[in-house]
């Protein structure tokens, strides 16, 4: 086991965050390299400096609430709750986050981060038409028209009230 | 959305529900590829269908093992498999994928059923059967003459899905010779058997017709001041199986269940008078409506 108590990591955009260990074993795949004695140089990742700040935000806040979870601080516990309905809201609204956060927490094997952000995307699909999900992602429909009869007619139920 | 990985799509699929994840599935071809994984329907069956299905006696349920979870989530939809040998019936909810049982009429306690001049048992031809369909109950109850009519069934509250409206129903028909439930009210009642019970009256009878002017007359019997209105849950409704059913009440099916007995009933015992030709499918119990 390596002496640091630090992390070093390298974003895409070659920016460097030092992380305490303690906050960064949330991520399994960071996880690893820390029991390999593999984290002590820098760890480059394929991820913006803008989504790898708020990964790390993210998962100090986790740790801190976790760590705190014995005391009944309110004050402190109405701070956590405010953070994470502003991190919702922050998600919720920017398309380009969302997904490259989706994309980390998936890289970065984060278990709670991946559950909150996919929680999240089911919110914004629920209820909409496919044409409607299709124009907020930007998605193009790749189905030939006799593959997307076959859908629909096999669906039929889900589309009428 | 498209860079990501599929088994992330289906994880957030997996938030939503089976209507959606239909929907999704037609948005685009790694939307229906991920809207069709196992890991998506799995999530939409109950937590202990494995068993229930080992517990069933019906034969579909070894070849249901095998095939996807999408496919064995709608074949519980439309085809109920008989648990408890043969006195239950369980299928899912298709909106919600939450628990729908039916009790059978073996399963109720009927007070005077077992005395055959008040109630008859008749046992359903397998052929007949087969040809409706597979997995309905052997025998119905048939009510000769009782002035006394009292049907119970129960349920544990941990084998329906938490956090859940539930409606019970009764599933009954009338015979061509049938009387008593013309005018006459019957008591239901939907509750914990340690808990707070919600009586009500409702009529069996369909023809409503029949009834009109009545009401006043008859609620004088009844405790409560409730009028019966039409197309409110106080007149029974034909099902697709061509039964009919009348509300019970409704139940709510807390998240956190501590283990609890429900019990649905069934009363006539204030008119008094002789009642006759109602034959019974059994108790339903399946999730309120647009809930």
């Amino acid at each position: 086991m390596a002496t640091t108590s630090t992390v070093k990591l390298r974003s895409g955009d070659n920016e460097v965050f030092e992380v305490e260990k303690q906050v960064m074993i949330q991520s399994g795949t960071i996880r690893n390299m820390i029991e390999d004695d593999a984290a002590d140089g820098e760890i480059p990742l394929q991820i913006s400096s803008r989504n790898l700040a708020k990964v790390v935000e993210w998962c100090k806040c986790m740790q801190h609430r976790d760590r705190n979870n014995n005391n009944d601080n309110k004050e402190e516990e109405e701070e956590e709750e405010e953070w994470e309905k502003k991190f919702d809201e922050e998600v919720s609204e920017d398309k380009d986050l969302h997904f490259g956060l989706l994309l980390a927490a998936n890289y970065l094997e984060i278990p709670a981060l991946l559950h909150r952000l996919c929680q999240l995307a089911a919110d914004i699909v629920k209820g909409k038409t496919p044409e409607e999900i299709r124009r907020t992602f930007n998605i193009k429909k790749d189905f030939t028209p006799e593959e997307e009869e076959a859908v629909m007619d096999e669906h039929g139920w889900a589309f009428h009230d | 959305m498209e860079l990501l990985p599929e088994g992330c799509i289906a994880n957030a699929i997996s938030f939503t529900t089976p209507r959606d994840a239909c929907r999704l599935s037609s948005v685009s071809t790694i939307f229906k590829s991920a809207a069709e994984s196992d890991a998506v329907w799995e999530s939409f069956l109950p937590p202990d269908y494995s068993t229930l299905l080992s517990s069933s006696s019906s034969s579909s349920s070894s070849s249901l093992r095998s095939s996807s979870k999408k496919e064995l989530y709608f074949s519980l939809c439309h085809n109920p498999i008989l648990i408890d040998e043969g006195k239950k019936s369980f299928s899912l909810d298709k909106q919600s994928g939450k628990k729908c049982y039916m009790i059978s009429a073996r399963d109720l306690l009927i007070i005077w059923s077992s005395t055959s001049a008040y109630w008859r048992w008749i046992s359903i031809p397998e052929a007949i059967i087969l040809a409706i369909s597979k997995n309905r109950f052997l025998e119905v109850a048939e009510l000769i003459r009782v002035c006394w009519l009292e049907i119970r069934g129960k349920i544990s509250t941990r084998s329906l899905s938490p956090g859940t409206l539930y409606t019970a129903y009764l599933v009954y028909k009338l015979t061509a010779g049938s009387y008593g439930f013309e005018y006459q009210p019957v008591a239901v009642s939907v509750g914990l058997v340690s808990g707070e019970t919600q009586t009500q009256t409702v009529y069996l009878h369909e023809e409503r017709g029949l009834r009109q002017g009545y009401h006043g007359l008859l609620n004088r019997s009844s405790s409560q001041a409730s009028t019966p209105k039409e197309n409110d849950g106080y007149f029974p409704k034909e099902r697709k199986d061509e039964w009919l059913e009348i509300e019970l009440g409704d139940f709510f099916n807390e998240e956190d269940v501590e283990d609890g007995e429900l019990e649905m009933s069934v009363l006539e015992l204030a008119g008094g008078h002789w009642k006759c030709g109602l034959v019974i499918q059994g108790i339903d119990i399946r999730p309120k409506l647009g809930k």
